[in-house]
């Protein structure tokens, strides 16, 4: 199941602006009464919860702080203390870039990059598929679980950049896997045990939405969405952002991303039985839309 | 010179490596790089476990250099022509190599005087045995390769962005003055691919380094375009260039790249005058037939002829290629006959100190012109270019 939802009117990109939108997501996903019942559906008070956001493009299209906040809300309503919360991406000063506020005490939720001192990546690579990478020991030895949360991308090599290959964060190479329109490395990286076993909720910050010229921002390619995405299962939430992404560069007169021959290949193989990472046709995931008032 | 983020005193820098090099064999590492030392020339520990303590790097922060060979296109995008990986790149986006980054479409290396690995090794160590035999060649490597080699010995700093790896500063005028100041007869472009991926860096460093009479050295997979190779060739005094295997299926499962540009630079230097020399690391079972031997020194002795060495090295299991042993004297010296008897004079055996095959011998009169012990040379029978005991000229640059 994929929620997508959105707001009317009052899009602010607020905190309690994306905090109207998890709740009402996180509830229809759970059928939970309440929104910190959902919540705990996902995570324990002893977990440590590291968030992936994606602040590579600074404040101008990268995930928003704002959301980020309303998720820590979130899972402080289930119990996770705020030092149990990591926000994190590839660097610390892309972070620091993007608005958020870096953070390396206890107090509240840490915020930091990989390249922060302590952190780093594995010593040595993990191979998966095509793909041979030192992954973020974020990853592998902080996070206990993971909440992915991207921005929603078209992407000049890999057709889009949403859930999956925001966890090229993740890995100490990215630039070594951008042929082919990134197949399959992009769903090869998705299967490292870690990413696969402890991400527990891809959240996709769709307020804008770039649907050409991406990744690089692009004023002109950008449209107002006022959204969120929300699913368990990235290669659902990727094939549905995908389709929103089409339907906004076919409303701006450009041809879709299958129309240009770029249609991200790497969804069907994300969704294939070696990878097994989720849904990947259209007509099998259950979208759920939601306007909320 | 300036450690990028922990910055030592540059006259404290040049008297530690005074003192220390006057040892024989091995690198000489420069004091302020933890993580970069003996015995080889790559990272002794974890380039990548973090970016240096004291901050990490900021590729923003670099004194950029715009990148040379490259062509802008719609959208902010550009398409590197420097090598045959040939990125298309887009805005704020890198190049398969990671240190060549767009920028509202202009493209930029990240490398430029940032080298991550600065040694005085002794110039056998690269290998190039024959040019100027005996003397130091100021070492330097960057962060970044473009290919990705599954036995790469240095992969801890190859396959590094530059924000991985600890950088120093060092403008190529300084990188000149270090090189005299060390008494190192030239400056190498080596550990990783700064060849190809510090081109830029290179060639300014080439230029000053040709005005005081230190030369440049290309240490290089060859995996480079032609017209970024022709302009190389105006400025640099050699190359040696690691021929991975003789086959396209090795050259793209094992190293993500192609054979074909590697063979047609190969042949741009058998034009251009300037000195060269090839490294083939075999590979147990998957480059050390003999059939692929045999094709590949019968290729050399017919397009390059039968004077330019050939060291045939030995394989250690690392990075992604643990599950391999170790290549056995007996490959490498099996390898070695086989190129002899193409007919090439001057094949050698690397990675095995104290073997007979490390050293040069004549191929008139068959003693040894130059006889080594891993890095060191033990007896000198050339003068003048030629064999002492026969008067054979032996090809090569010898001061
Ligand atoms: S030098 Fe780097 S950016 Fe340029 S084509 Fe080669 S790999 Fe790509």
């Amino acid at each position: 199941m994929v929620v997508v939802a959105r707001k009317k009117r009052g899009s602010d990109a607020s905190v309690s602006f994306y905090a109207d939108l998890l709740q009402a997501s996180l509830k229809r996903l759970t059928g939970a009464g309440k929104a910190e019942d959902a919540w705990a559906r996902f995570f324990a008070p002893d977990d440590i919860v590291a968030v992936k956001v994606n602040s590579i493009t600074g404040r101008r299209l990268s995930t928003s702080p704002a959301l980020v906040t309303a998720i820590a809300r979130g899972l402080r309503s289930c119990g996770v203390p705020e030092h149990n919360i990591i926000v994190w991406d590839r660097m610390t000063w892309e972070l620091e870039k993007a608005g958020f506020a870096v953070n390396f005490a206890r107090e509240a939720p840490l915020c930091f990059g990989t390249d922060a001192p302590s952190v780093g990546y594995e010593s040595s690579p993990t191979e998966l598929g095509a793909v041979g990478s030192c992954f973020s020991r974020i990853v592998t030895q902080h996070a206990t679980a993971l909440i992915n949360v991207p921005v929603l991308r078209e992407h000049a090599l890999a057709g889009v950049s949403i859930a999956l290959k925001n966890y090229y964060g993740a890995i100490h190479n990215p630039n070594k896997y951008h042929s082919d329109g990134c197949s399959p490395f992009v769903a090869d990286v998705s299967t490292h045990p870690d990413i696969r076993g402890k991400t527990r909720l891809n959240i996709c910050d769709a307020v804008k939405v770039q649907f050409h010229g991406g990744p690089g921002y692009k004023p002109k390619r950008v449209s107002h969405f006022g959204g969120i995405l929300v699913s368990t299962d990235p290669v659902a939430l990727d094939t549905v952002g995908t389709h929103e992404i089409d339907k906004l560069r076919k409303s701006n007169g450009l041809r879709t991303l299958r129309e240009e021959g770029r249609y991200p290949a790497y969804l069907s193989i994300a969704s294939d039985e070696r990878h097994a990472l989720g849904v990947s046709d259209r007509s099998r995931i259950d979208v759920i839309n939601m306007e909320l008032a | 010179m300036k450690a990028y983020d922990a910055p030592c005193k540059r006259r404290d820098f040049l008297k530690k490596l005074g003192l220390l090099s006057g040892i024989a064999a091995g690198s000489v590492a420069v004091p302020g790089l933890p993580g970069f030392g003996p015995p080889g020339p790559g990272p002794s520990g974890s380039a990548l476990a973090q970016a240096g303590s004291e901050g990490s790097f900021r590729p923003q922060d670099a004194a950029l250099k715009e990148a040379l060979f490259y062509k802008k296109h719609a959208e902010m995008e550009v398409e590197c022509e420097l090598c045959p990986k040939n990125c298309k790149v887009g805005d704020i986006e890198r190049g398969y190599c990671g240190v060549r980054e767009n920028r509202s479409g202009v493209y930029y290396s990240l490398v430029y005087a940032r080298p991550c690995a600065v040694h005085v090794d002794p110039i056998e160590k690269k290998p190039l045995f024959h040019f100027l035999p005996g003397t130091s060649a100021f070492s330097i490597g960057t962060a970044g390769c473009n290919m990705d080699c599954k036995f790469c010995q240095n992969w801890e700093m190859s396959q590094a962005r530059p924000e991985q790896t600890r950088n120093y500063l060092l403008e190529p005028r300084e990188l000149v003055q270090n090189a005299r100041q060390t008494n190192s007869a030239s400056i190498a472009f080596t550990y990783s691919e700064p060849a190809v991926v510090a081109f830029e860096y290179m060639l300014d460093s080439a230029r000053e380094g040709n005005k005081e009479n230190v030369r440049t050295v290309m240490i290089s997979n060859g995996y480079i375009n032609r017209e970024p190779m022709l302009e190389a060739l105006k400025h640099l005094g050699a190359v040696k260039i690691d021929l991975k295997a003789f086959t396209e299926k090795y050259y793209k499962e094992i190293c993500d790249a192609t054979l074909k540009p590697v063979l047609d630079v190969l042949l741009l230097l058998a034009k251009s005058g300037v000195w060269y020399e090839i490294v083939y690391l075999v590979l147990p079972t998957l480059n050390d037939s003999d059939s692929e031997l045999t094709s590949m020194s019968r290729w050399v002795k017919r397009e390059l002829g039968p004077d330019v060495p050939l060291h045939f090295s030995r394989f250690y299991p690392t990075y992604k290629m643990k599950r391999l042993p170790q290549t056995p004297n007996s490959t490498l010296e099996r390898a070695r006959n086989i190129a002899r008897s193409a007919g090439l004079n001057y094949v050698y055996i690397g990675n095995v100190p104290g073997h007979e095959g490390e050293s040069t011998y004549c191929p008139a009169c068959d003693r040894p012109v130059i006889r080594r012990a891993g890095y060191s040379i033990l007896e000198r029978n050339i003068s003048n270019g030629k064999c002492v005991q026969c008067g054979q000229k032996i090809p090569g640059i010898w001061r």
